[in-house]
């Protein structure tokens, strides 16, 4: 515009000379219809010519109304318009153009940015005046605002989400690039660019694919979208996105415009992610492995397990789970029994099913009840059945557990057997002894009686050879009568059950002594009793009888000696009591410790010490029968120590 | 020596030799009572027969326990169950000391329980005993 203004002077002026009317209507048009508002003045300042936009521009600043011919210093009064005025158009003037550009600032308050421009008027060569242009550039001014705060936004923006513009030319192959795009770089934007260049920044696989996405893009007009690898000048190495349009004009691609992003963070998080899920696939693969491991080996126990073991939901009886024993048992195939309701395969008959209802209301868990179970075949097998509770899937449910105890039955059964038999023996033996001794003894009593009545009736008619040999008999009958008696005690001590009660020691003893009382006092033996006060639980009887025959021994063995000394004493353990009968009598050898509580064991001879050699035997019979023991301390020539302990 | 009338005393023994040596055992003691013998069970129960026809009450019955047809314990008991003849004081003499038998014996009623020695001189002894308390010393049912 301001060119051909100030070319246009120079045609007006040129043409001023013979002016002509067309010309001027031409001019005044061009003037009137400008958007700027124009003045043009002579050499002394006077107006020339103005177009309506100053007139009225004129008007509203300083109110005034401009006539051609006057001078411009009648209006502009103020500085520092005046001072400008007068410097712009003094150069204009002097052939100066002169364009100044004030801002909203340097104006009186209320006057828009203003772009004055200052152009000498010509004539032949001469400058005859100056055209002054004024235009509001209000619009440009805030358009050039916007641009800028767009630009600003952009830049930003384009920083923040590390993307940035470029294209190149198709052809030159030069290209420019945004400032991101450069940073991304890591190069200088006022470096410029290049196609060669911008690939340079890609190696092996990368370069391979933008090489070949910008001869697509070049050759076909195919735009693309590629993930590359990238080296920046500085050596780091980056992940960018780069999009490219290629632009067409008649057909070919001219340029191709796009953008590139730095997607570095984002590849990285990518890289990170896959690691960690390749991580968690790995850990879930362990689990999961170890997880079958784990089922696999409780499958393993489950299925081979010898017990057979059955899981029933408790609501509804109905079997979830059975292992291979269980199913042998009941002789029910696999897919005959899962699912079903136990209650339908029969397996407990109406009273054991009853039965086991009935523990099971009881008590939480059932253990070791003993039952029959009917299998598929009919036979019924006794069981053992241990039952316990629990929660299942959410489900409660039933875990028995079965064992067959056909074997134990049976050996009960046997056991039993041959306990009634042997009760049934018992009885026979002691019926057996029993008459035995009666019967036996009968005998003896005719042997003794009719020996005696021979002694007494036909004493006369004996000499004494035939009296000693009746004398023979009839010690020989009696030793057998106290064998037969001996006898009967020893198998009663075995064919007794054992009755055990509490028995006061103190009181036995006085007792036992009591009933050999006539013989301790007729011998004139020194007697010494210190039983303990104790009270133990044995079989009394037993106890009775052993204690008897070592009192008994005591004062057989002592009959030879001169100043017969017995002591029955005892004291107490932790557990047991001990008793003993001491004698001053012969004593005897301890190698033979062990015989003489053996059955028919003697050490003395018959006629020295009689006796049946049973009664010490019987004595540790009843000891050992109720957990307790005989046994002796001697030395030849210097009495006898007997003890007995006693369980308490 | 006995201020009533003698009357007899009942040995219920099967034991030939056992017998024989009883009576002996008594003879020696020159016993004035007459010796009724009844060698098994069923005769000591027919006893109460001839007692119910009048025969004379025996002032005490010897009893062993060991006897065939009958056992001791049962002519005992049918002494004992009897009305009439359960006040004849009824001595057990037996070789049996089993515990069972004297429980028994007692239960049904038995005066006495005497354990037959096999020495014949204290059978002697026994005999003795027996004679002075029972025949001299005790008063029998009337």
């Amino acid at each position: 515009m301001s060119s051909d203004l100030t070319t246009t002077p120079h045609v007006l002026a040129g043409q001023a000379r013979e002016p002509s009317a067309q010309c001027h209507a031409l001019l005044q048009a061009l003037i009137e219809n400008t958007a700027a508002a124009i003045f043009a003045i002579d050499r002394n300042y006077s107006y020339i010519a103005f177009n309506r936009l100053y007139a009225t521009m004129m008007r509203e600043h300083y109110g005034a109304e401009i006539a051609v011919g006057q001078s411009v210093w009648a209006y502009i009064t103020g500085e520092p318009d005046r001072l400008t005025l007068k410097t712009e158009c003094d150069r204009a003037l002097q052939g100066e153009d002169r364009v100044v550009e004030t801002s909203a600032a340097s104006e009186t308050a209320g006057a828009p940015p203003r772009r004055l421009s200052y152009h000498p008027l010509r004539s032949e060569g001469d400058v005859i005046g100056a055209l002054v242009v004024i235009e509001d550039v209000t619009g440009r001014e805030s358009l050039r605002a916007a641009l800028q705060a767009s630009e600003e936004l952009l830049n930003r923006t384009s920083r923040i989400a590390k993307i940035g513009g470029w294209e190149f030319d198709a052809r030159t192959f030069e290209g420019t690039w945004t400032a991101e795009v450069a940073r991304i770089h890591d190069v200088d934007l006022a470096a410029g660019t290049r196609v060669a260049l911008g690939v340079s920044f890609y190696q092996g696989e990368s370069r391979a694919r933008i090489e070949a996405a910008i001869h697509e893009a070049i050759t076909c007009g195919a735009p693309y979208d590629v993930e590359l690898e990238m080296i920046t000048a500085r050596g780091q190495r980056k992940w960018v996105r780069t999009i490219g349009q290629p632009v067409l004009q008649d057909g070919t691609v001219v340029k191709v415009q796009g953008t590139m992003q730095d997607i570095s963070v984002r590849k990285q998080a990518e890289e990170d992610l896959r690691a960690l899920n390749a991580q968690l696939e790995q850990r879930v693969a362990e689990r999961t492995a170890q997880l079958a491991a784990s089922e696999e080996k409780l499958e393993t126990i489950f299925r081979l397990i010898p017990v057979g073991i059955v899981v029933i939901e408790a609501a509804n009886g109905r079997i979830l789970d059975a292992n291979d024993a269980y199913l042998t048992l009941i002789g029910y195939p696999r897919d005959e029994v899962i699912g079903r309701i136990s209650v339908e395969l029969g397996l407990l008959a109406p009273e054991e099913r009853a039965e086991i209802a009935r523990l099971l209301r009881q008590n939480a868990a059932m253990l070791h009840a003993e039952t029959v179970l009917q299998t598929r075949s009919g036979a019924r097998i006794p069981v053992l059945v241990s039952i316990a509770r629990a929660q299942l899937a959410e489900a409660p449910c039933l875990l028995a557990a079965l064992y067959d105890i056909t074997d134990r039955k049976q050996a009960e059964h046997e056991l039993q057997t041959l306990n009634a038999r042997l009760a049934a023996v018992n009885r026979e033996l002691e019926t057996f002894t029993y008459s035995v001794s009666h019967d036996l003894k009968a005998p003896l009593r005719g042997i003794d009686g009719y020996s005696r009545l021979l002694l007494e009736d036909y004493a006369e008619r004996l000499d004494a050879e035939g009296r000693g040999f009746l004398h023979n008999i009839r010690r020989a009958a009696t030793q057998m009568s106290r064998l037969i008696d001996d006898l009967l005690t020893y198998s009663r001590l075995e064919r007794r059950s054992l009755i055990r009660g509490q028995v006061e020691l103190a009181d036995l003893v006085t007792t036992l002594v009591a009933e050999r009382g006539a013989e301790i006092t007729a011998r004139g033996v020194c007697f010494t009793v210190q039983p303990p006060q104790v009270s133990v639980t044995a079989e009394a009887e037993g106890l009775t009888q052993a204690l008897r025959n070592l009192l008994d021994n005591a004062l057989k063995f002592t009959r030879d000696t001169p100043h017969a000394e017995i002591e029955i004493g005892g004291n107490e353990t932790a557990n047991s009591c001990i008793l003993w009968v001491r004698d001053n009598g012969p004593g005897f050898d301890m190698k033979y410790h062990d015989r003489i509580f053996e059955i028919f064991q003697r050490l003395y001879r018959a006629e020295d010490y009689p006796g049946t050699g049973i009664g010490l035997a019987i004595a540790r019979k009843a000891m050992t029968r109720m957990g307790g023991r005989i046994w002796a301390e001697s030395e030849p020539g210097h009495g006898a120590t007997f003890y007995i302990e006693v369980p308490k | 020596m006995s201020p009533f009338p003698l009357r007899p005393i009942l040995l219920v023994e099967d034991n030939p030799l056992d017998l024989d040596l009883t009576m002996r055992a008594f003879r020696k003691r020159r016993l004035a009572n007459t010796i009724d013998v009844a060698r098994d069970g069923e005769e000591a129960i027919a006893f109460m027969e001839r007692w119910a026809a009048d025969d004379p009450l025996p002032v005490v019955i010897l009893l062993d326990l060991k006897l065939p047809k009958v056992d001791g314990l049962e002519v005992l008991r049918r002494y004992k169950e009897h009305s009439q003849w359960r006040s004849i004081p009824v001595i057990i003499l037996t070789t049996s000391a089993e515990i069972s038998d004297i429980r028994a014996a007692y239960q049904l009623g038995a005066n006495s329980y005497i354990v037959k020695p096999v020495d014949f001189d204290k059978f002697l002894e026994v005999s003795k005993q027996i004679e002075l308390y029972w025949l001299a010393l005790n008063t029998p049912p009337q």
